[in-house]
């Protein structure tokens, strides 16, 4: 008994704690690498200009506070701390004003409603940060309204706080409304009726009229977005029935917490105990019922692209991933990038060869995009994909990946001039100064410095010396024009070979086996040799024609086994060649 | 720290009064334009490197201030503002001179026909760097008021943010036509006006609520100009002075992306014809001369007094193929304003097989006698032509030269005249080899150009930041009145009229 009134009486800092932590287990389980992925997203920059340049819009302070903390994201952690600290402040602005309101125990699972609520609809990327502080800022205007005393301070006060609210975090300003005119409902004696219900109808005008004078006079925009903002859903043509369910839910817990409190049926210690379960095992139930999003696993290897964690990628790609272009990409081109595609491709399950992600008139083109062409030294075509992804986001913010890399190309392409507009947005943000700082002294100095360092030198060598239109059909004539260039491009090379292997085209793979040399291959590259095996079944000779490339005795007798369960028609040797080739070129040749 | 001491000091005895006199005496100080006496004066015998670039520029007599920026670091600037009847001096903190508005427009009413200096101090460590002058002419001929353009991303294929605008050229003042705010998804391009005046304005839609909007004084109409005899929408548009008539161009226009180089892209017409709009009977005429199988036609310009119609023509070719060989040639037809109709004699005014050299934008000066064209090595497309120039066909000599003072290594593109002829604003890469400027430039009465200069910015340093091109300049006498909820409400909420094909033989 003393453990229960215990827990009732620390309820609330119990709860704060057991649903921070389950939060934190929510999204560092579930979502941490979409959380990553919104700040590749925005290139927040800490000058006053930007600052201003928020301020300027509805809804614009907000999005300036979400952008602030979503730069920390790139550190996972960080962003699974601030998603869930962020929501757990939520709760505590949710549950003071309701007490405020009306005093009740089951306040506590009250406040929790909103908390849930948006916790889901952050799991999707098309729903803002910004508005979890719109949310929260609210809540404290809402709770500053209800405490000041004498009415006409109040009215007065939350006239000037609507306006401002609006202004600051958007549509959060009709919750606001809403929530004071409730507050004045039930707070206020039988004899303060009549006036605060002409006080809410002209708080209720105001908030219809705020939003048509402002885009009449401050800013053009669509009617939905005058009211809405940017604050909440990318998407400006639409308002979603979840996030209009999101705004409803503020005035219905007030109401909620209201009948609940005038009904008496329930003593307080039931309600507490209640509520504390209730809410935990929501949580239980949100971590439980969760799975790994096939966007979650997306994120995880595009984010693993951005960093150049190619090892990782491998081995993760070795469990098991879902039929996902993104990351049928990332893999072929960690692959590439370690020069393990033509030894390691079919030893992997379920790859498909996916070099790039052909151009989509419709929605954003993939961060992830430029990544192959940049790495293969096709820089015009990376920029180009860099800056598709720039023109196609959503909420028209700049992507700082892609900043990156427009950067990077153009540096490469000599033009230093359209090279600092990026590295002078980059200059502002915390954690891409160092380097933008860094290629602007660079450039300043001229080519020869930039030169001296590998990051640029390398890449410099591998580019294209002829000219040709890009053809998202004939990858692989960009991939022989690089090898035409540089001879020693591994990349390019791997691209290739392994492209032609896939089409059966042995003629081709042995014409630019005349690369092989300049490769440097430590290991001879396990499907060529499969695949030179498998050609001298057919032409005799090709093994002593193209002994540069050397065919081990195993790779011999293998072929031998192989041909001979091949060739039987037994069921029992078929289910052994599958068990035991079906990572080699042969089976592929033959079976897919 | 013995001064931070005694500010602590100071401060701890002061009374709340106080703090807020110090406070605003601080303000008072800071507002004031910085006052520099330096020691010594060092002469650079050079001119300042200065951004935009200024120097021996021609300039209008009711341009916005032309504020600019050192591109070297400094303390702050004094320039020496000289003309033959003003001499004032100014000082700056910071490397940015910034005029007031009301100073400028004072000092240009009294410089009007006369030269303008500006010598440029920078001062640096209590040393004075002193820089050749800046020399600017203020010619007596004012340029139209409004300039409106279209602000868009020089992207490849997507966009997700562009707005037209028009700007009040003796200010800063910029107010949106439409722009994605207004309509997200929607693409809007080729505004065009009849004869500089803002009364009649048409702009296309693509995408979302697509359709071409047309003003003719207060009413608006939405019209859908693909027809079933036509392959694509109507594109590039002149309206003909009248108002009663548009002619478009119809292109097939394809990109090609290059793999390697500066010239990131190309843009292929890979078949284009013409026709006539007939506005108040929303119906398209044509013919032959205009619209051949055999040819290519595109970009429409009639002459002022509505009589002739000039265009620019090549054999068809088949694309991308022929792309260097698609040389286009500056033709022109007679058109009969009452009866819409074209003649069938094409005349020759500039052979692309004599020249070698292909030719695109053809705009006639209001007064008739020069024509503005844009000429460069192949196709009709010169955004992505470095090699892309102005150049000048006199109607009445038949003269023909190229712009020299007024182009540069880049591409010079897309341009407008002025209302008085005096004037004109093209857009250029010459910048950064990307981004599309507005450069405004004189043209004397002899036909010959002089330095351009950008257009004004607020802040000299904006463009440096700004992430959009200047899109189709286009010069009006007045501001465009034209809410952009109005254009939005035209485009959405109606169905749009379809307008009517007819071809004479």
């Amino acid at each position: 008994m003393k453990l229960i009134s215990n827990i009732i009486r620390y309820i609330n800092p119990v709860l704060v704690l057991m649903s921070g932590v389950m939060l934190f287990i929510f999204w560092r389980k579930y979502f941490a690498e979409s959380l990553s992925y919104r700040e590749q997203l925005q290139l927040f920059e800490n000058t006053w200009i930007y600052f201003r340049k928020h301020l300027l819009f509805q809804g614009g302070l907000v999005v300036y506070l979400s952008e602030f903390f979503i730069q920390f994201f790139k550190f996972s952690i960080l962003g699974v701390l601030i998603a869930s600290a962020l929501l757990m402040c939520l709760y505590y602005a949710t549950f003071s004003f309701l007490e405020q309101v009306s005093t009740n125990r089951l306040n506590i699972l009250f406040s929790f409603l909103p908390v849930f609520a948006y916790t889901l609809l952050l799991t999707n990327e098309l729903y803002s940060l910004a508005g979890v502080f719109a949310f929260i800022i609210t809540l404290l205007f809402a709770r500053l309204f209800v405490c000041i005393k004498n009415f006409k301070k109040r009215y007065l006060a939350g006239i000037v706080l609507i306006i401002l609210l609006y202004w600051f975090a958007g549509g959060a300003f009709i919750i606001l409304g809403l929530l004071m005119v409730l507050s004045e409902l039930i707070k206020s004696d039988k004899n303060a009726l009549g006036r605060n219900l002409i006080f809410s109808v002209l708080l209720l005008s105001g908030m219809i009229l705020i939003p048509l004078f402002a885009r009449q006079f401050l800013f053009h925009d669509t009617l939905l977005q005058s009211y809405l903002s940017s604050a909440y859903y990318k998407v400006p043509v639409l308002f979603p029935l979840e996030l209009k369910i999101v705004f409803l839910l503020f005035p219905a817990i007030v109401i909620l917490s209201y009948l609940t409190k005038k009904l008496k049926l329930l003593s307080d210690s039931f309600k507490s105990l209640s509520s504390l379960i209730l809410v935990l095992l929501v949580w239980c139930v949100l971590i439980l019922a969760t799975s790994h999003s096939e966007t979650e696993i997306a994120r995880y290897y595009g984010n693993m692209v951005y960093t150049e964690n190619w090892d990782e990628i491998i081995a993760e790609a070795e469990n098991g991933f879902p039929d996902n272009d993104e990351i049928h990409l990332a893999i072929n081109l960690a692959l590439a990038k370690q020069g393990k595609l033509t030894s390691h491709f079919f030893s992997i399950d379920n790859l498909k060869p996916v070099f790039h992600l052909p151009y989509q008139r419709r929605g954003m083109t993939p961060l992830i995009a430029s990544d192959p062409y940049y790495h293969a030294g096709l820089i015009n075509f990376s920029q180009m994909y860099a800056a598709e992804s720039v023109s196609s986001t959503i909420d028209q913010k700049m992507p700082v990946r892609s900043a990156i890399r427009l950067a990077q190309t153009y540096v490469l392409n000599g033009q230093f001039s359209i090279a600092e507009k990026y590295l002078n947005k980059l200059k502002n943000s915390l954690f891409y100064r160092k380097w933008a700082k860094q290629t602007l002294q660079l450039i300043a100095a001229g080519e020869e410095e930039l030169l001296k360092y590998d990051e640029w030198n390398t890449k410099k060598q591998f580019m294209l010396k002829e000219d040709f239109y890009y053809n998202k059909d004939q990858l692989h004539l960009a991939m022989i024009f690089l090898l035409r260039s540089n001879q020693s491009n591994h990349f390019a090379f791997e691209y290739l070979m392994l492209h032609l292997l896939l089409e059966k085209d042995f003629d081709s793979f042995l014409n630019y086996l005349r690369y092989y040399r300049n490769m440097e291959y430590v290991e001879t590259p396990l499907y060529f040799e499969q695949a030179l095996a498998y050609i001298e079944t057919l032409r005799p000779g090709i093994i002593d024609a193209y002994s540069f490339v050397e065919v081990s005795e195993s790779t011999i007798q293998h072929i031998q086994r192989y041909a001979m369960l091949y060739h039987t028609n037994n069921e029992n040797d078929r289910e052994k060649l599958k068990a035991e080739y079906a990572n080699t070129y042969w089976y592929y040749l033959h079976f897919k | 720290m013995l001064i931070l001491t005694g500010i602590i000091y100071i401060l701890n005895r002061m009374k709340k009064q106080s703090y807020i006199f110090l406070l605003v005496l601080l303000l008072a100080l800071s507002a004031c334009k910085y006052r520099h006496n330096a020691f010594e004066v060092i002469g650079k015998n050079r001119m300042p490197d200065i951004f935009p670039v200024l120097h021996q520029a021609t300039i209008p007599p009711n341009i916005a201030p032309l504020n600019f920026m050192l591109n070297d670091s400094c303390n702050s600037i004094e320039i020496e503002l000289q003309t033959s009847e003003i001499f004032l001096v100014e000082s700056f903190i910071g490397n940015k001179v910034k005029f007031s508005q009301k100073q400028w427009r004072e000092i240009l009413n009294q410089s009007s026909g006369d030269t303008l200096s500006i010598t440029v101090y920078a001062i640096i460590d209590e040393v004075k760097h002193k820089y050749d002058p800046i020399h600017l002419y203020v010619a007596p001929e004012p340029i139209d008021d409004f300039l409106v353009y279209r602000l868009i991303m020089p992207g490849f294929q997507t966009w997700n943010e562009m707005g037209i605008y028009q700007r009040k050229l003796s200010t800063f003042d910029e107010k949106p036509i439409l722009n994605s705010k207004v309509m997200p998804g929607t693409c809007m391009n080729c505004h065009s006006f009849a004869g500089k005046e803002s009364e009649h304005m048409m702009l296309h839609l693509r995408e979302n609520f697509g359709g071409t909007v047309i003003k003719t004084g207060d009413a608006l109409k939405k019209v859908h100009t693909k027809t079933e005899q036509t392959f694509a929408s109507a594109g590039f548009p002149y309206w003909h002075p009248s108002g009663k008539y548009i002619a478009f161009s119809i292109n097939s226009v394809r990109q090609i992306f290059h793999a390697k180089g500066h010239v990131r892209a190309h843009a292929l017409d890979m078949k284009s014809d013409m026709a006539i709009y007939n506005v108040e009977e929303n119906d398209f005429f044509t013919s032959p001369v205009i619209s051949s199988d055999e040819s290519f036609e595109a970009f429409p310009c009639f002459s002022p007094d509505g009589e002739t119609l000039y265009f620019v023509t090549a054999p068809a070719g088949e694309l991308p193929r022929d792309q260097t060989e698609m040389k286009y040639s500056l033709v022109a037809v007679s058109f009969d304003p009452h009866t819409g109709r074209t003649g069938s004699r094409v005349d020759t005014l500039i052979s692309a097989r004599e020249t070698g050299q292909s030719v695109s934008i053809p705009r006639v000066s209001p007064n008739g006698k020069l024509l503005l064209i844009t000429q460069f090595d192949y196709g009709n497309f010169p955004a992505y032509n470095p090699e892309a120039d102005l150049y000048l066909y006199n109607l009445e000599t038949d003269d023909y030269y190229a712009l020299d003072k007024v182009n540069s290594n880049d591409v010079e593109s897309y341009h407008t005249w002025s209302s008085n002829s005096r004037w004109i604003v093209f857009s250029s890469r010459r910048r950064d080899g990307l981004y599309m400027d507005a450069w405004i430039a004189y043209i004397d009465e002899h036909g010959k150009g002089h330095t351009p200069f950008m257009l004004p910015q607020k802040d000299p340093e904006f463009l440096k930041h700004f992430m959009f091109s200047y899109n189709i300049p286009e010069l009006v006498k007045s501001e465009v009145n034209l809410n952009p909820y109005d254009i939005a409400a035209v485009a959405r909420k109606t169905e749009g009229e379809q307008a009517g094909y007819s071809i004479s033989h």
